[in-house]
């Protein structure tokens, strides 16, 4: 049994991770062989890994949700536009941006369950909603203000051990969804959901509801990202959400074949999330151009999926 | 060593893992002959019949010749050429096409010298094919829009695509199921027609009227064996149940007078796509069984009960009260559980160990401060697999792996766990070997005698009659007959089963 644990399928991303490390390490031993690096990684892997693990519980429970970049989007626009335009203090201002991600949760759980939408489709369609919403309330432009600097941009860069806070966050986040896909009866549901969403049903499971909260837990987590990566610029940027969607899918299903074989889970989704910014560090260290990343991401997609042998299951 | 017959089959054995489907078959089909095929479930017939159409190969043994040619290997195609047709169950029309389009699929379009098709001759082709059968349809439309009859028309019709005049074998499977008495007529006619153009018919079915309506001869299977042919002048019905059954069935004694509990589960008024409305009561620690044949309702009559699909006139009274809403969750709060019959999609969830799937019916006793305590599911999941006699009886260990009878054994376990008060069965031991089957019965008989009461549907004559207090027979939508006490029996079950229905009609 413990001879399994440690193999390739189980945790290769581990060993490819590793591999990375010493690849670089021996490529450029001056710029990414140093403690910097360490923390680098860790710090700039934050913010996609709280963007990546807003999808883990909708996946489980079998549900897409493609609108978390416009929520990002919105929220970060929120919280710029309160703290530029009003005066109300960071807190506060926080808070209305954290309200507006569980609205965008509650629309798309009305959209997939009550109005019962594909949530494949229905998430792109409120994602292209939300993404006129940014538009409206930025007018297309980005939105900086002292007062996003200060107490609020201490948020994102307060350090200890040269660590800063957001790695924290998204220790706490994956701390929570960890037991609660793990050790709860609620985490057995949903993945039985996103398993057999029929035998669910006829075994009493409320696949309603679950799915239904799954949406709203998605965009609240998406949510706390975009309030983050805000503090960390000290910008309200309309653009900001869409590029993180496809690195945290990609980091999401590539943790899937990690772990737990094929589930969706949240230390798998670590792992990726910071193989693939080892990664994108490494290379940006040794001057390669700036397509690499997107070949580097593109390739480890593959070749997880491919080796492991993921199932694809049905969207 | 030839073959005069349109089709033969000699030595036919296939063996599955753990189960022989067919035992040393010999059976010939004679040209010009309408030739019967009946048996039970499990008897063989469909495997007979997968073999002749090439889905599966047969064990080495076995040989099938088609018009006088032996088959070997590449069975489809060249039996095919050879004359040996299908009209499969479901008939294998794609409803959103036309009629000439779903010719084109099997038979290939007629194109004209520029590669281009040639509607027109297609069109009046096909037109002209099925009003040989007195067919008058518009073949541009979709076939949906025909009706059951038509519909068997077409498939028939462009089975016979091709064949030469005088030669030929047609093998139709379970042709009647959801035609009226009027279209039966109907397709009688047709087959005739096909008969008297020199098309030899080989034809499945459960309606033992029917055969006597239509077949020259008969065959009946059981147990994978042929136990008898005979022209059906000199065979009666009673004949066919009793070959059917078998002579060597062990007489289980039950007795008339049980006490029944009281009363727990009140059903009035279900009806569905099949069933016409049907009512019954089911009292603690009863054992009752639905038995009925695919068209009866039998398949949708579990889902109905338990709310996964609608029925809308139904009532449910539960311990005097009556139900406001069917759906799953409701039943399984009120203690009413399905064990669905597609074990694979629907009875249990592939990715998760045994454990897990054995607890899905109820969490709740495992919460302890909304922490899921693997412990204590352990705890319950090791009793029930002691109970049942899992094997492996490792609770970490897969489900997918597990053999068909292990699996059920964990369905069952997981809805046994949930103290039940009323459990329904949908075709419980399909697929399982005989080792679980005898002790999932056991656990059947156990929990009955604590006041559980069960509601078994199926079309396992002998199942029922071994685990039943009490069996309703559905024929074509309702309850033809109710067996009680010593009248439950093999015999009974299958005479009840293939009975004639006055009523036949949609």
């Amino acid at each position: 049994m413990n001879k399994q644990r440690l193999s390739f399928n189980n945790i290769g991303a581990v060993y490819v991770w590793l591999l990375i490390i010493i690849f670089f390490w021996w490529l450029e031993p001056g710029t990414f062989g140093s403690s910097d690096t360490l923390r680098v990684v860790l710090n700039d892997g934050a913010i996609t890994g709280l963007v990546a693990l807003s999808l883990v519980v909708p996946l489980a429970a079998g549900v897409f949700d493609l609108s978390i970049g416009g929520t990002i989007g919105v929220t970060s626009m929120v919280t710029a536009k309160l703290l530029a335009d009003t005066s109300i203090n960071p807190a506060a201002a926080i808070f209305a941006a954290l309200f507006v991600a569980l609205a965008i949760g509650l629309v798309n759980a009305i959209v997939v369950v009550i109005c019962k939408i594909d949530p494949f489709i229905g998430t792109l369609a409120t994602s292209s909603l939300l993404g006129a919403l940014v538009l409206i309330v930025s007018d297309n432009k980005s939105v900086a203000s002292p007062r996003l600097l200060g107490g609020f941009a201490r948020i994102s860069r307060m350090k200890i051990w040269g660590i800063t806070a957001p790695v924290l966050y998204l220790f706490v986040v994956a701390l929570v969804l960890w037991f609660l896909l793990e050790h709860t009866a609620t985490g057995r549901r949903i993945y039985a959901i996103g398993f057999n969403r029929e035998t669910a049903r006829l075994s009493g499971v409320n696949v309603d509801r679950i799915r239904f909260y799954s949406l709203i837990t998605s965009a609240f987590i998406a949510g706390i990202a975009g309030v983050v990566l805000t503090s960390r610029i000290s910008v309200g940027s309309p653009t900001i959400g869409p590029p993180f969607l496809l690195p945290a899918f990609a980091a999401v299903f590539v943790g899937a074949t990690q772990i737990r074989g094929g589930r969706f889970n949240v230390l798998g989704t670590l792992i990726a999330v910071y193989l693939i910014g080892t990664g994108n560090t490494g290379l940006s260290l040794s001057g390669q151009p700036l397509w690499a990343p997107q070949v580097f991401v593109g390739l480890i997609l593959i070749s997880a999926i491919g080796l492991t042998g993921l199932k694809r299951r049905s969207i | 060593m030839g073959s005069t017959a349109a089709v033969e089959v000699q030595c036919l054995t296939k063996t599955f893992p753990g189960t022989r489907a067919l035992d040393n078959l010999s059976l010939s089909v004679e040209r010009g002959e309408i030739h019967a095929i009946v048996g039970q479930n499990g008897s063989g017939k469909s495997t007979l019949i997968k073999i002749l159409a090439g889905y599966h190969a047969p064990d080495p043994t076995g040989k099938v010749w088609v018009g006088g040619t032996e088959i070997v290997n590449d069975r489809a195609a060249k039996a095919h050429e050879l004359g040996l047709r299908f009209v499969h169950q479901g008939l294998g029309l794609i409803d959103e096409l036309d009629v000439v389009d779903n010719f084109g699929l099997i038979s290939g379009f007629i194109r004209k010298r520029t590669r281009r098709l040639d509607w027109k001759r297609q069109v009046d082709h096909v037109s002209s094919q099925l009003s040989r059968f007195g067919i008058q349809v518009d073949v541009m439309r979709p076939v949906k829009e025909l009706n059951a009859v038509q519909r068997t028309a077409v498939a028939i019709t462009r089975a016979l695509e091709g064949l030469g005049p005088g030669s030929g074998a047609l093998v139709l499977d379970e042709p009647t199921v959801a035609l009226t008495k009027l279209e039966v007529e109907q397709l009688f006619t047709i087959i005739h027609e096909v008969q008297r153009s020199g098309v030899s018919v080989l034809y499945v079915s459960h309606y033992l009227d029917e055969i006597f309506d239509i077949a020259n001869r008969v065959t009946v299977l059981k147990g994978g064996k042929l136990v008898g042919t005979s022209k059906i002048e000199s065979i009666t019905h009673r004949d066919l149940v009793h070959l059917m059954v078998g002579r060597n069935v062990n007489p289980i004694i039950k007795s008339s007078k049980k006490d029944k509990g009281a009363p727990l589960l009140s059903v009035e008024h279900l009806t569905g796509a099949e069933l016409k409305g049907i009512d019954f009561t089911v009292h603690s620690g009863e054992v009752v069984g639905i038995a009925g044949l695919q068209g009866s309702g039998i398949a949708e009559c579990p889902y109905l009960l338990i709310g996964a699909s609608t029925s809308k006139e139904l009532s449910l009274t539960l311990d005097g009260r009556v139900m406001q809403k069917i759906n799953p969750p409701l039943m399984a709060r009120n203690g009413i559980h399905l064990v669905p019959g597609d074990r694979k999609s629907q009875g249990a969830i592939s990715e998760f160990n045994v454990r897990e799937n054995m607890t899905l019916g109820d969490l709740a006793p495992f919460r302890r401060h909304g922490h899921l305590c693997t412990k204590t599911e352990k705890e319950l999941v090791e009793y029930w697999i002691g109970e049942l006699d899992l094997v492996p009886p490792d609770p970490e260990h897969d489900y997918l792996t597990l053999s068909g009878g292990n699996q059920q054994k964990v369905i069952v376990a997981k809805w046994l766990a949930v103290n039940p008060k009323v459990l329904i069965l949908d075709e419980p031991t399909n697929g399982v070997d005989v080792g679980a089957r005898e002790k999932i019965y056991s656990v059947i008989r156990d929990q009955a005698s604590r006041g559980l009461a069960f509601i078994i549907c199926s079309s396992d004559a002998g199942e029922l009659a071994e685990l039943c207090d009490r069996i309703l027979v559905l024929n074509d939508g309702k309850i033809i007959s109710e067996l009680i006490g010593e009248q439950v029996n093999e015999i009974n079950i299958v005479d009840q089963l293939h009975a004639v229905n006055e009523q036949n009609t949609h």
